[in-house]
């Protein structure tokens, strides 16, 4: 099925398709099985594929102000495409990507298209994805364009078109996989009956090839990893999807140093290798050095590694040169020039205005064109020639006279409308399809299928993800029955290659102590509403109930909070600290950052986890402003009980490795320095012996365990009982001796950062306190059983302080470099 | 003539460096005109990882890497240069008319003159525009040839701009140097450039030196004891002269070449990425120009 590009074969161009795709009988056949469902049992699948969606975490963020991820609509009627229609549509983007290939090679390089005068020398040196830096980098591999994808439309007469070229850091694969596991699963018998491609081949020739182009040193095992702009990135879900199916370690810009004259990856343990890097980070932002300065998403050398064929970078820094629009119309001559063939798939019809005779055909034919920059700006859109009055017309010409070369004119396809289901009923909506290649030491190979995006309208002609698109599966209806597969599971599993990068332990660092704030908040919340209720009830009912826990609360989220007579201001105050994400040490604050930290090392948590997570904020979104404290009451015990499940799934289920450790090592710091926090602010208000029964229920709370342990009623507690179970019981669950234990356990588990000389800072620290503790005098702190507060402030400082310096001293030796690269010398960079 | 170029980079940084990765431009090449007898950089501290290469434009670029902590590094470039008698001094005489060679651009006939057609285009320091071409366009009347032109325009710079170090710093944008009327070499450079391309013209960025000792008599230069900067402009049919509008003079033994690019973004002496090293630096930058007597070759 995948033949190889042949050079010798006769050009031949794809079958045009007559008539409307649905005509055909594969269409008809998949149509009328839809009908057949009906538009209720549709509806039904559609939700259960969002379901699937959702659960799985599918998202594509598109920048928006409030930093919520959107999630991957999906349109779960697939596009179908006949054997024979693919199989011409696989040689035409064969025979485009060896062309692109060739090309790239030669513009790096000796740069002859310019001086036989193939393309004009504006059009190359004049595009922004030209970079000069990148002069003569070669990748030790038989393609400088490993991975390739093209965004292809039919248009209403059957012919297909590349629309664009995408060459830089081609995205789409993982939503492709993603769309074909959830349509798959929810339409499952059409799905086998239709017999379409898989997916895996592709996905195996593609881990392949990464580890083939491998400098040569390295081939035998190479050190592979995929560069992630981070998890604020649009198309993060897709980049963490594809690493863990091809077993690729997930790296952001701060994971990675040039040492030694190589790639490293900063582990744990010290630095380790890294041979390939499939990056998807953009060219200019990938060495700052070299490139843009103001980049923290790159590597500061990592252009001279690349160019000194010590790592691999996939695809080649500068291959951004290709994705110029105005190449399009030159590519049949280049094609002729590099494979003495005609070329088999056309590109829209282009015209660079830098040429005088382009540029005039553009300036008469401008309202049936689109324009596009030859670079394309952040945030810029194409204009649509045909949405122009008379007077922009007019405007768009003279800024197209006054700067011919930067723009390009492009044909508008009306793309062929295929069925689709949006939700309520079959319709037909126009679709793209981008296809995806690798290239091997065999040539280049296509997936089967590819990733198609369905307009939300008939009428729309932007088709894209921020403009509302949605994504559908895309079926090579095969001409032999496959091997059944039932869905793609990882191909390679993430070597444990000194593991834990140091980025993956900071983030479950923070997971476990903000795990532990926001339950800690979520306690004393719930003892407060439950007070406020009971007070409300009965008029009888004793107003400073809820004052212990409310000081608790206080103190620990740092905020002024009143108990008054009434109830309401309070509770207006109530519902900030739980559901205002914009105030630091709200639960909705915390449990934001939480999330935030999940995301970040997706790879390490179990499905069950992950399930846990995807819906662990809902309650706060659907609790109204003005609710009562019965409900707010609820929506806190939801929450609670939801970061139980976590807690539990991180317990339970989670691999006790390295990042387990940094997870428990948070949460213990963390319920360390809560109890400090806490116990200080409420014996510092202490008058007397006679408020220590008020206190000895919220705290005895706070550190868990059974409520009524050491009394048998709640009317009185004597210091010294108080102090021993909150300080020294080592059967108190959130006590501070079986923190203090844990912490000095995890620690003596970690690998020794940097020749062991580092750890030793973190270890004195936790051994400190935890001998201060063992060594306390309890009668120095309650002298004939009374409370010597000054004493007792005195040591909880003294532990606070330690925990604080423990967390720090782990950020500065295992986590993050303390700051950040920056550039010396900052001057303005292309493109202008 | 031959020259010896002794030029000290010192960075001072409130908070110790962890790491830091530099690229340097400070090495001269070697063209038709001159001829590099030796030359080296010294990094102190010693750094781990060096290596020089050719870049694009035929420079020599110096990538290297400081992994011990420091607070101050200083990077000494020493260089021995001979200047050939072979740089064009252009007679105007036989010269190509200025709209003629701009568009010539259009469609280069052979390599030099391809590799020109890049200096026609806007880079990110050197920019075309409207206020710029109508800075040059009463040096550019139609039919004029293009080197009188571009004499002319240097000219007028150098009698219109004040040189101020204190106007503007490496990235003041050229519309502010224009209305300002102040700058140093490199904002003349910048600017003879910018309207140069903004008439379809190539013009090139030259960081080098300028002797230093005035000849007796006569007012010494600007731009001694520091770098130096000028611009080269394309004559289709007899290739690349330079002008330097800081001192309105066409350079010619006195001026040492390092690296040529489309402006200063692309030759800058010292670019550096560092870890640490606090809020602010100081750079202390010396440049010693000594002619040397003429040595008698076998």
């Amino acid at each position: 099925m995948h033949s190889q590009h042949d050079p010798t074969s006769a050009p031949q161009r794809p079958q045009p398709v007559s008539g409307s795709a649905d005509a055909q009988p594969h269409w008809q056949r998949l149509t009328e099985s839809l009908r057949a469902l009906g538009p209720a049992a549709l509806a039904g699948r559609a939700g259960e594929a969002r379901r699937l969606l959702h659960e799985s975490g599918a998202s594509y963020n598109v920048y928006r102000a409030d930093g919520e991820r959107q999630p991957w609509p999906l349109d779960v009627a697939p596009l179908l495409v006949a054997s024979d229609e693919w199989a011409a549509i696989e040689a035409g983007l064969m025979q485009r990507a060896e062309l692109l290939n060739l090309l790239l090679t030669d513009l790096y390089g000796a740069r002859e298209v310019l001086r036989r005068g193939l393309l004009p020398p504006a059009l190359v040196f004049g595009h922004g994805g030209f970079l000069r830096a990148c002069q003569d980098i070669r990748l030790p591999f038989a393609h400088q364009l490993p991975l390739y994808a093209a965004d292809l439309v039919r248009d209403r007469d059957g012919r297909i078109w590349v629309l664009a070229d995408r060459t830089q850091v081609p995205s789409g694969l993982g939503y492709a996989l993603e769309n074909r596991r959830v349509t798959a699963r929810v339409l499952p018998s059409l799905y086998r009956e239709a017999q379409a491609h898989r997916h895996e081949p592709f996905l195996r020739a593609l881990r392949a090839n990464l580890a083939a182009a491998a400098p040569a040193a390295a081939r035998r095992d190479p050190a592979l990893a995929l560069l992630t702009p981070g998890t604020r990135n649009e198309t993060y879900f897709e980049q963490a999807l594809l690493a863990e199916m091809l077993g690729l370690q997930l790296v952001e810009g701060s994971d990675l140093v040039m040492r030694g004259g190589r790639l490293q990856r900063r582990a744990l343990d010290g630095l380790r290798p890294v041979d390939v890097l499939w990056r998807r980070v953009d060219d200019a932002w990938c060495d700052p050095l070299e490139l843009r300065p103001d980049s923290v998403l790159g590597v500061p050398g990592l252009l001279e590694a690349a160019r000194r064929r010590q790592v691999s970078v996939i695809n080649p820094i500068g291959s951004g040169v290709l994705e110029n629009p105005a190449l399009g119309a030159y590519l049949p001559a280049l094609a002729r020039h590099f494979l003495g063939e005609d070329l088999r798939l056309p590109s829209v019809e282009s015209f660079w205005c830098g040429d005088p005779g382009h540029l005039d055909q553009v300036l008469d034919h401008l309202p049936r064109l689109v324009i596009k920059r030859l670079q394309r700006r952040a945030g810029e859109r194409s204009v649509f020639g045909a949405e122009l009055d008379r007077a922009q017309v007019n405007i768009w010409r003279d800024r197209i006279r006054e700067r011919p070369q930067e723009f390009v004119a492009q044909a508008v396809i009306p793309p062929q409308p295929v069925p689709s289901f949006s939700g309520r009923a079959l319709a037909r909506r126009p679709v793209l399809l981008r296809a995806f290649l690798t290239a091997g030491n065999d040539g280049y190979r296509v997936l089967p299928g590819g990733f198609a995006r369905v307009a939300p309208r008939a009428d729309t002609r932007v088709i894209s993800n921020q403009a509302g698109a949605m994504g559908k599966d895309v079926w090579v209806l095969a001409s032999e029955p496959e091997a059944e597969v039932a869905y793609v599971a990882p191909i390679a599993a993430v070597p444990d290659v000194g593991g834990l990068s140091r980025r993956a332990a900071e983030n479950l660092f923070w997971l476990g102590r903000y795990l532990e704030r926001s339950q800690a908040s979520l306690r004393l919340l719930r003892r407060v509403f439950d007070a406020l209720g009971e007070a409300a009830a009965e008029t009888l009912g004793r107003p400073d109930a809820s004052e212990t826990p409310l000081q608790a609360l206080a103190q620990l989220t740092d905020s002024h909070l009143h108990a008054v007579a009434s109830a309401a201001p309070l509770a207006e105050q109530l519902s900030t600290l739980l559901t205002d994400p914009s105030r630091p040490g709200s639960v909705a604050f915390d449990l934001q950052a939480l999330e935030r930290a999940a995301e970040a090392v997706r790879e390490h948590l179990t499905d069950d986890a992950l399930h846990v997570l995807v819906d662990l904020t809902t309650p706060l979104a659907t609790l109204a402003p003005s609710a009562t404290v019965e409900r707010s009451s609820a929506c806190a015990q939801t929450l609670l009980t939801r970061l139980l499940a976590l807690a539990g799934a991180f317990g339970t289920d989670m691999e006790q490795d390295d990042g387990w450790r940094f997870m428990e090592l948070g949460r213990c710091i963390e319920r360390g320095q809560n109890l400090t926090c806490v116990l200080r602010g409420l014996l510092g208000d202490v008058a007397g012996e006679d408020d220590l029964p008020r206190l000895r229920e919220t705290l005895f709370a706070f550190v868990g365990g059974s409520q009524t342990h050491g009394q048998q009623t709640s009317a009185s507690v004597s210091p010294r009982e108080l102090i021993e179970r909150l300080l020294l019981d080592p059967r108190a669950p959130r006590g501070l001796a079986i923190q203090l234990h844990d912490i000095e356990r995890h620690l003596a588990a970690l690998p020794k950062a940097d020749a062991g000389r580092q750890l030793d800072a973190a270890a004195r620290l936790a051994l400190d306190a935890s001998t201060r503790l063992r060594l306390l005098d309890i009668d120095r702190l309650t002298p004939g059983d009374a409370l010597d507060q000054a004493a007792v402030d005195q040591f909880l400082a003294r532990g606070d302080h330690l925990l604080r310096a423990l967390s720090d001293s782990l950020t500065a030796d295992y986590f993050q470099p303390p700051v950040a690269p920056h550039a010396l010398l900052t001057l303005p960079v292309d493109p202008p | 003539m031959n020259y010896r170029i002794v030029h000290t980079t010192r960075y001072r940084y409130e908070q110790p460096v962890a790491v830091s990765y530099n690229e340097a431009h400070l090495l001269p090449r070697s063209f038709t005109g001159q001829t590099v007898r030796g030359a080296s950089l010294t990094i102190d501290p010693p750094c781990q990882d060096y290596r020089d290469r050719q870049d694009y434009f035929g420079n020599t670029a110096s990538y290297f890497s400081i992994a011990d902590p420091h607070r101050e590094v200083t990077i000494t470039a020493v260089s021995e240069v001979q200047l050939l008698p072979a740089r064009r001094q252009m007679s105007f005489d036989d010269d190509v008319e200025w709209q003629s060679a701009a568009r010539s651009f259009m469609t280069p006939t052979d390599a030099e003159a391809l590799d020109a057609a890049q200096y026609c285009l806007d880079s990110p320091l050197a920019r075309s525009g409207i206020e710029l071409r109508n800075y040059a366009a009463p040096s550019f009347t139609p039919g004029r040839p293009l080197a009188q032109a571009a004499a002319e325009l240097v000219a007028r710079i150098h009698a219109d701009f004040v040189y101020d170090p204190t106007a503007t710093d490496i990235a003041t944008p050229l519309g502010e140097v224009l209305h300002s009327r102040r700058g140093v070499c490199q904002d003349f450079a910048h600017l003879a450039i910018g309207c140069l391309r903004s008439l379809g013209l190539a013009a090139r960025y030259v960081s080098g030196y300028l002797e230093t000792l005035p000849p007796p008599g006569q007012v010494k230069l600007q731009g001694a004891d520091a770098s130096h900067a000028w611009l080269q402009v394309y004559l289709p049919g007899t290739g690349w002269q330079d002008w330097d509008p800081t001192n309105n003079i066409q350079p010619a033994d006195r001026h040492v070449i390092t690296a040529w690019g489309r402006d200063y973004s692309d030759v800058a002496p010292l670019k550096g990425v560092i870890y640490g090293g606090g809020q602010t630096h100081t750079i202390e930058v010396e440049v010693d120009v000594t002619a040397l007597p003429e040595i008698l070759e076998a």
